[in-house]
């Protein structure tokens, strides 16, 4: 009998426990006993933005600063799905993180749609009163866009004023713009063995000699089997550098195109059509990695790692991130060398088209409509938009993580060290975690792109951005906007979005030229039966509409 | 002359019928509750979001949700159906669920009668357990598994055809290759779990018919022809009146790990259409349009399959 009671009444102890449990993780804050410390959760929505092992976003060195100056200590969440369908699960069951930073490319990009009808739907909170009160470092935010997607995706006229959202990563001057170098990189080994100087591969015909010089040379990777030609990252990321030469960059913002005189969707136009068939021409012949259209990030990096790939399509930056420590290391002749520039269908470098300032990767954080504590919120967002913040954020703590050298910080040696050995060791300090940072100002406030790296001594790097320079442009007013106001804007938009069944990839596998030509034709009337052709004619009389 | 408010005959006779109901229930009340538990599974994860079907005639607003959202009819159905690719993406679902039904189903049914026939009783229960085994691997697993095996680039299929002079196959990437590799991988994965099923139906068959059978002079042949398919055939029946119903859905997972640029064409399918639009393009509406139709005509399917089944066989679902 007494053992009966014992046992009851452990099990009503641990009842009471797992209740009490589920109860404290119900909802998502916080607060202490002095009721001044909130607890709110921040998504970081960008695919692959999960936090390596070890590393605790609620309690580090850089959460504690935090949580002393601002009372709040953020709970941060990833994006363990694509970022729409977790915006949308966000929105559609009206859980919504406390905080949100997400993609926001502008215009009929899904990300932007529906970022755009939660605030339109009362979802966020709205910024304007928060940021008079609690955040004076936010108030030209806007300041930076550019006009047509200020008035367009920022302050539409259904916002009625009230702005929802904020852009992240702007460049905080040109300095910062940051170029990446997207371009085809070549094994410096075979380069040299073929006698070819990276520089003279200027067009995407003179990729293509060399692509058959290479399958030629039967060049082996460091396992000893036979190289793939060419090949991307995941996902067929990206196969667009190798045909620069069949790219114009005129209208290099819009989804629609110009050709003599008229717009047209850009999978109407000559210049798609020669990119397929050149793609179609590398792909029969075997000079480009068949399976990298659909291969994993896993698959692709161990690929490159190896040196199995001897063209590859990418940026600088990703290769450097992720060969440093394997390929570079056992192999540094293997290294990766930037072909060109190559020169695009005008004539000239093809360079990458960037919006002067307006920040590199399109994001934007915003506050969800549920937060209990907006203001909390807004205080947390503001400190870390201060030159503080973005000091703490970039370098943690001064005497701890960092020193002033000449006025500028710079890790000590031991975590300079312990940065080099484990690049996730800065974020088990809580650095670089909280990404709700308005400017990038990495090179003109602390001089380095990197920890370590000043960007004026990376000669690998200058050489990059100088085969692929970047384009930097004012006052472009898309072509995307100026479709938005089509009668029939919502059918093109599915049209778009459904496509036309893979016709025009198919295109790029056809056996002969002439089925390819067959299925880029089939291709074309689903368009043409789903009404673009109207809407062509609508946009070609009003393609100037939104210019100044 | 009755008096007023005393029992009819009838309604004596209907409460003590439910009382022996009751006392049955009671008697087995451990089936009944773990009968519950499945009533309870449908009711939660199906009956109740059948409300969410209005969503295909609404115009889907986050903040007003399912059931605020404004009506807009059909609205998403035209949509969908005058989409110039419905119909290839109708012919490929169909196509990929035909296949599947013409060599899946009956691949079930045929491994559970080799599987009788084994008589070492640990070999078959090794047998049993490793056929069932890939049901439980994600399809995201076993497509990662068939792109090494079957990879151009030192895939172990290549590598044995490369050992004899042949040129390197892209598998996964020729059209022809396409539905031959959609059907044996759905083979390896379910053969074991369908199998389970007709295992069991065959356990049930009275023994004595197969020794009166042999002392006739039967071989194994002539007794599967000729007693056990016979008396399985209700199940079988049965099962391909359940799987009718599935014509509509080629399988997300399967088609979606398996689609690329190069069969594009045939890959096309509903489930992955609404998906894509649905649930990356934020159009709930448009997806739940495409679910609708697609359960409609399932729906359709399994009453006529059902009804010529019962007139044809006198097997019938209900």
């Amino acid at each position: 009998m007494k053992m009966k009671n014992w046992k009851k009444t452990l099990a009503a102890v641990m009842s009471l426990v797992m209740t009490a449990g589920c109860l404290s993780s119900c909802g998502t804050k916080q607060t202490s006993g002095s009721g001044e410390e909130v607890t709110l959760t921040f998504l970081n929505c960008w695919q692959g933005s999960e936090l390596p092992s070890g590393v605790d976003s609620e309690h580090n060195p850089v959460a504690d600063v935090i949580a002393e100056k601002t009372g709040v200590r953020i709970k941060y969440l990833a994006c363990t799905t694509s970022e729409i369908e977790r915006l949308n699960l966000a929105f559609a069951t009206n859980d919504i993180p406390d905080i949100i930073n997400a993609p926001f490319q502008g215009a009929h990009n899904s990300h932007t749609i529906a970022i755009k009808k939660a605030a339109s739907e009362g979802l966020l909170t709205p910024l304007n009163d928060l940021i008079e009160e609690y955040g004076p470092n936010l108030k030209d935010a806007w300041s930076t866009l550019d006009k047509d997607f200020l008035e367009n995706d920022f302050e539409p006229e259904n916002f009625e004023g009230e702005h929802y959202f904020f852009p992240t990563g702007v460049a905080a001057t040109e300095a910062d713009v940051s170029n990446n170098a997207y371009n085809v990189y070549a094994r410096k080994d075979i380069l040299e063995a073929l006698g070819v100087a990276p520089e003279s591969v200027n067009s995407s015909e003179k990729l293509y000699e060399l692509m058959k010089k290479i399958k030629a040379g039967n060049f082996k990777d460091i396992n000893g089997q036979d190289v793939i030609v060419s090949g991307t990252w995941h996902g067929g990321w990206t196969y667009e550098p190798f045909y620069n030469s069949y790219v114009s960059q005129r209208d290099m913002f819009s989804s629609f195109k110009h050709e003599n005189g008229e717009i047209k969707l850009y999978q109407n136009t000559e210049r798609y059509k020669d990119q397929i068939l050149f793609m179609r021409k590398i792909i029969s012949e075997g000079l480009f990695d068949l399976e990298c259209q659909k291969q994993t990030s896993a698959i692709a990096v161990e690929k490159m790692a190896t040196g199995k790939v001897a063209i590859v399509g990418g940026h600088y930056t990703k290769l450097k991130q992720e060969l440093t420590g394997t390929l570079y290391a056992t192999n540094p002749e293997m290294e990766y060398l930037p072909l060109g520039p190559i020169m695009n269908l005008d004539g000239e470098p093809y360079s990458q088209g960037q919006v002067r300032r307006k920040g590199a990767f399109g994001g934007v954080v915003m506050i969800g409509g549920n937060t209990k504590y907006p203001e909390k919120a807004m205080q947390f967002i503001n400190f870390m938009n201060s030159e503080e913040g973005m000091l703490l954020n970039r370098y943690g703590i001064e005497g701890v993580h960092y020193t002033m050298v000449d006025g500028k910080p710079r890790l000590t040696p031991e975590w300079q060290e312990k940065y080099e050995k484990d690049p996730n060791s800065l974020k088990k300090e809580g650095i670089g975690l909280y990404g709700v940072i308005r400017l990038n100002n990495y090179i003109s406030a602390y001089g380095e792109s990197t920890y370590g790296v000043d960007p004026n001594e990376d000669k690998a790097y200058i050489r990059a951005k100088e085969a692929s320079p970047l384009l930097l442009v004012d006052d472009v007013y898309s072509l995307n906007y100026v479709a938005m106001k089509y009668e029939k804007y919502d059918d093109i938009l599915t049209l778009m979005q459904t496509g036309d069944g893979g016709l025009m990839q198919r295109a790029m596998y056809a056996a002969t030229e002439e089925e390819a030509l067959d299925l880029i034709e089939q291709s074309r009337d689903v368009y043409e039966r789903g009404g673009i052709k109207e809407f062509e004619a609508w946009m070609t009389e009003h393609q100037n509409d939104g210019q100044e | 002359m009755r008096k007023r408010g005393a029992p009819t005959a009838q309604a004596t006779v209907a409460k003590s019928e439910f009382r022996k109901t009751l006392v049955k229930i009671d008697r087995y009340r451990s089936l009944y509750f773990f009968l519950m538990l499945a009533a309870a599974w449908y009711i939660v994860f199906k009956y109740i979001p059948l409300y969410g079907i209005t969503l295909a005639f609404k115009d889907f607003s986050y903040a007003d949700g399912i059931f605020g959202s404004d009506w807009v009819g059909f609205k998403y159905f035209k949509t969908f159906i005058t989409n110039p690719e419905f119909w290839n993406m109708v012919l490929n679902t169909v196509k990929i669920s035909v296949l599947k039904l013409c060599f899946g189903f009956p691949a079930g049914v045929i491994f559970a009668l080799m599987l009788n026939e084994i008589t070492h009783s640990a070999s078959k229960r090794v047998m049993q357990t490793i056929s069932y085994l890939p049901h439980f691997v994600s399809w995201v697993v076993i497509v990662s598994i068939m792109n090494k095996f079957l990879s151009p680039y030192g895939g172990f299929i290549n590598e044995i055809r490369g050992s004899f002079g042949y040129e390197p196959v892209f598998f996964m990437g020729e059209p022809g290759w396409f539905y031959p590799l959609v059907l044996i991988s759905q083979i390896y994965k379910e053969v074991g779990w369908s199998s389970i099923i007709y295992l069991s139906a065959i356990s049930g068959v009275d023994q004595e018919l197969y020794e009166a059978a042999r002392v006739d002079g039967a071989g194994h042949m002539r007794c599967i022809w000729s007693i056990t398919i016979p008396c399985i055939l209700p199940t079988i029946v049965l099962q391909f009146l359940l799987s009718v119903g599935n014509l509509m859905h080629a399988g997300f997972d399967q088609i979606y790990l398996m689609s690329n640029a190069a069969n594009s064409h045939l890959s096309n399918v509903l489930d992955v259409y609404g998906i894509e639009v649905g649930i990356k393009g934020g159009k709930f509406s448009l997806a739940t349009a495409v679910g609708l139709f697609q359960s409609v005509i399932s729906f359709i399917l399994v009453i006529s399959a059902n009804a010529i089944s019962k007139r044809v066989s006198e097997i019938s679902l209900w």
